[in-house]
């Protein structure tokens, strides 16, 4: 029986390269939160715009929102990596990668933003102006802290996608998990154990982070 | 002044057919695959839905890249010699069902049990309670996420190409790499995938806020 | 027409009817009032097996409802088929109409006699017509539901049970969930039913309508019958505190 398992799945092989493979997810942890970080700020920045009521500001994020929405992922990272170092830009295939990423989640975030700040009525506004806040405090007040609480399960689900959409970056040469998984494969001629194991790792990786969320999710609903 | 990207058009739109052709069978297949599975994750015996949560939960927790790998790898080392086209849609297929019947469920779940009630008062059995009262009512209400699934999917099918799949954005690198014309080649590239996805993310913001209206 | 003997059923560990017993004759309009929480409505979708009663024996016309004997002195769940077939004879009504919003009034009417009894499109039609219009809606035979006002869907929903032409027709607190000047209309069609001599279980809040309409009146609390006997008696003369609390509930004019 033992035999039998060793012949379907080399788990001896795996375990020799788990420093491999450790090493992978190093990079796509890096990566993943690096991205995320400037992901969260980016979406913040194209918020403001997007929601004001000038079409000179709105019309051009808006445009951009669209075309991060319909255009894969991977061709951004390839204009970011191939286009830069033409115009005298050459970033590292790491930054490439995390920028690339980051200005498309960035536009998914900012409108998950938009939802969660136009989601809390009307009516809390007038509370608080009638309370005599000026714009600002009830911004910081009243309608961003239940603004907050709205945003966090959505913003969440959209970085356990950030991590998923990693893998991406193995197309530059970066030695995140998938990268890693395809060179082990290439050098040693194991086989699908080695992608087993990757996505495993991702598993275990995208299960954490909704874990997390959820823990933080239902503490913060407790606080408001 | 875009010469590369005029000359290279017609290789271009090759690849872009492969791209469409293979979102079009792939997210297909995929929605009917999801559909039934969700159906049954709401209807079938407990056993089968334990299995489908435990594949809804490793295709959407696993990036469709490494699916594509696995199987472009696995499927080989267990004797079946296919091409790498049928291996990655077929990763594909099953990654574009796991969101799917995710949809669907959501859908069906939604229906009120009052009208499952009404119409087994009335001596329908389940069969036709499913086609009658629970599936038009399911998939009207799940053709925009469907709608806006499908444009997830049709950009997935540019990770085919870093398996080695031939198809638009595959193509799209070659010319890069032999000319250099990287901002020329991916912004038109991505100008193509933009008329295939846009109309589509229109459709179902309309269709959205059409249903947001009756209600 | 309808026997009930013994009749119990638990929700996991929660006992919800105990020892419910009583009959329904041909023709009867059978009253079931009591406090929320007590039972009724459960007991009234025992009556057409939607939920399963675990003890005691529902018999319709004699024959035992929702199980078969297993031959080994026990009794076994019918199949599906079965119960359907049976249930396509009981008519229900419900408090929250439960129309099919995608469909309208008259698909809603058709969709049982074409699908479950065979009929043609036709046929169906000719009936549903003349049942909407029995209950007063033969002009909104091509509306959708939610054009509806509430006492216009419940009357459609009543139309859509009458449709199979059912044996026994059961009510479940219909008129609650209308506005009061809608109630009247509902009340109406049902009286109308009795008159025609329909058998009729009915769980109602409407005291007045249970003493003009009702031959019998059963009250249940918490499980089990407190009371039964003819409405007007029943509710001028409650023998017991129970159910004297509870009428206390509603305004002097629903009294004798």
């Amino acid at each position: 029986m033992e035999v039998m398992l060793y012949r379907y799945f080399d788990i001896r092989f795996i375990l020799r390269s788990l420093p491999q493979f450790l090493l992978g997810l190093e990079l796509t942890v890096e990566i993943s939160v690096v991205a995320m970080a400037m992901a969260l700020i980016w979406g913040l920045v194209l918020a403001g715009p997007r929601m004001s009521g000038r079409r000179w500001l709105s019309a051009p994020v808006m445009t951009y929102i669209e075309v991060m929405r319909n255009t894969p992922l991977l061709l951004q990272i390839y204009l970011v990596y191939f286009g830069l170092p033409l115009i005298g830009l050459g970033l590292s295939p790491f930054a490439s990668g995390a920028v690339a990423i980051a200005a498309q989640h960035g536009a998914f975030l900012a409108e998950v933003y938009r939802g969660g700040i136009e989601s809390v009525s009307v009516r809390q506004w007038e509370a608080a102006r009638a309370l005599g806040m000026d714009r600002w405090r009830a911004l910081r007040l009243v309608v961003l802290p239940q603004a907050l609480l709205k945003v966090v399960p959505p913003v969440g689900n959209h970085l356990v996608i950030l991590v998923k959409d990693s893998s991406l970056v193995s197309a530059i040469g970066i030695m995140d998990l998938t990268l890693t998984g395809k060179a082990i494969i290439e050098r040693s001629g194991a086989s699908y154990e080695v992608f087993v194991t990757i996505a495993l790792f991702y598993l275990a990786l995208t299960s954490l982070l909704s874990a997390v969320l959820r823990f933080v999710e239902r503490r913060y609903r407790g606080t408001l | 002044m875009p010469t590369v990207l005029v000359s290279s058009l017609p290789y271009l739109l090759q690849g872009a057919v492969n791209t469409l052709w293979m979102s079009a069978v792939c997210v297909t297949l995929g929605t009917v695959v999801g559909v039934v599975i969700g159906i049954l994750s709401v209807l079938a015996p407990a056993v089968i839905r334990w299995m489908i949560t435990a594949y809804v939960f490793v295709f959407r927790g696993t990036p469709v890249l490494v699916l594509m790998f696995l199987a472009y790898f696995a499927l080989p080392a267990f004797g079946l010699m296919i091409n790498v086209f049928v291996a990655v849609g077929g990763a594909l297929v099953l990654y574009t069902g796991s969101f799917v019947a995710e949809i669907t469920r959501g859908a069906i779940l939604s229906i009120p049990r009052g009208q499952v009630d009404a119409a087994k008062s009335l001596g329908m059995r389940w069969g036709l309670i499913l086609r009658q009262i629970i599936l038009p009512q399911a998939l009207k209400m799940s053709l925009p996420p469907l709608l806006n699934n499908s444009v997830i999917m049709i950009k997935a099918t540019s990770y085919a190409s870093i398996v080695g799949v031939w198809e638009l954005t595959y193509a799209a690198r070659e010319i890069v790499e032999r000319s250099l014309a990287a901002f020329q080649i991916f912004l038109g590239v991505m100008a193509i995938y933009f008329l295939i996805c846009y109309p589509l993310s229109v459709l179902a913001r309309r269709l959205e806020k059409r249903a947001a209206f009756i209600h | 027409m309808i026997e009930v003997k013994d009749l119990s059923k638990r929700f996991g560990a929660v006992s919800v009817l105990q020892e419910i017993s009583f009959r329904v004759d041909k023709g009867e309009v059978v009253v079931i009032i009591g406090p929320s929480g007590s039972g009724k409505t459960t007991l009234l979708r025992c009556l057409n097996f939607l939920d399963e009663y675990t003890g005691g024996e529902i018999r319709i016309d004699g024959e035992l409802l929702g199980y078969r004997p297993d031959g080994k002195g026990g009794r076994v769940r019918q199949s599906e088929a079965e119960i359907a077939q049976f249930r396509s004879q009981v008519g229900m009504v419900f408090q929250s109409f439960n129309l099919f919003p995608h469909r309208s009034v008259l698909a809603n009417v058709t969709m049982a006699p074409i699908h479950v009894k065979g009929l043609s499109r036709r046929e169906a039609t000719e009936i549903a017509v003349e049942l909407l219009r029995k209950v007063g809606l033969e002009d909104k035979v091509n509306e959708f539901p939610a054009r509806l006002s509430g006492g216009q869907q419940q009357r459609v929903a009543i139309a859509r049970a009458l449709a199979m032409h059912p044996k026994i027709m059961l009510f479940d607190e219909v008129t609650s969930a209308l506005d009061p000047e809608l109630v009247g209309e509902v009340l109406r069609v049902m009286r109308q039913l009795a008159e025609e001599g329909m058998t009729m279980v009915i769980v109602t809040h409407e005291m007045h309508f249970a003493r003009d309409v009702g031959g019998k009146l059963i009250f249940i609390d918490q499980g089990r019958i407190v009371e039964e006997g003819v409405p007007r008696e029943v509710l001028a003369r409650p023998r017991t505190d129970r159910l004297r609390t509870f009428l206390r509930r509603f305004t002097e004019e629903y009294f004798l």
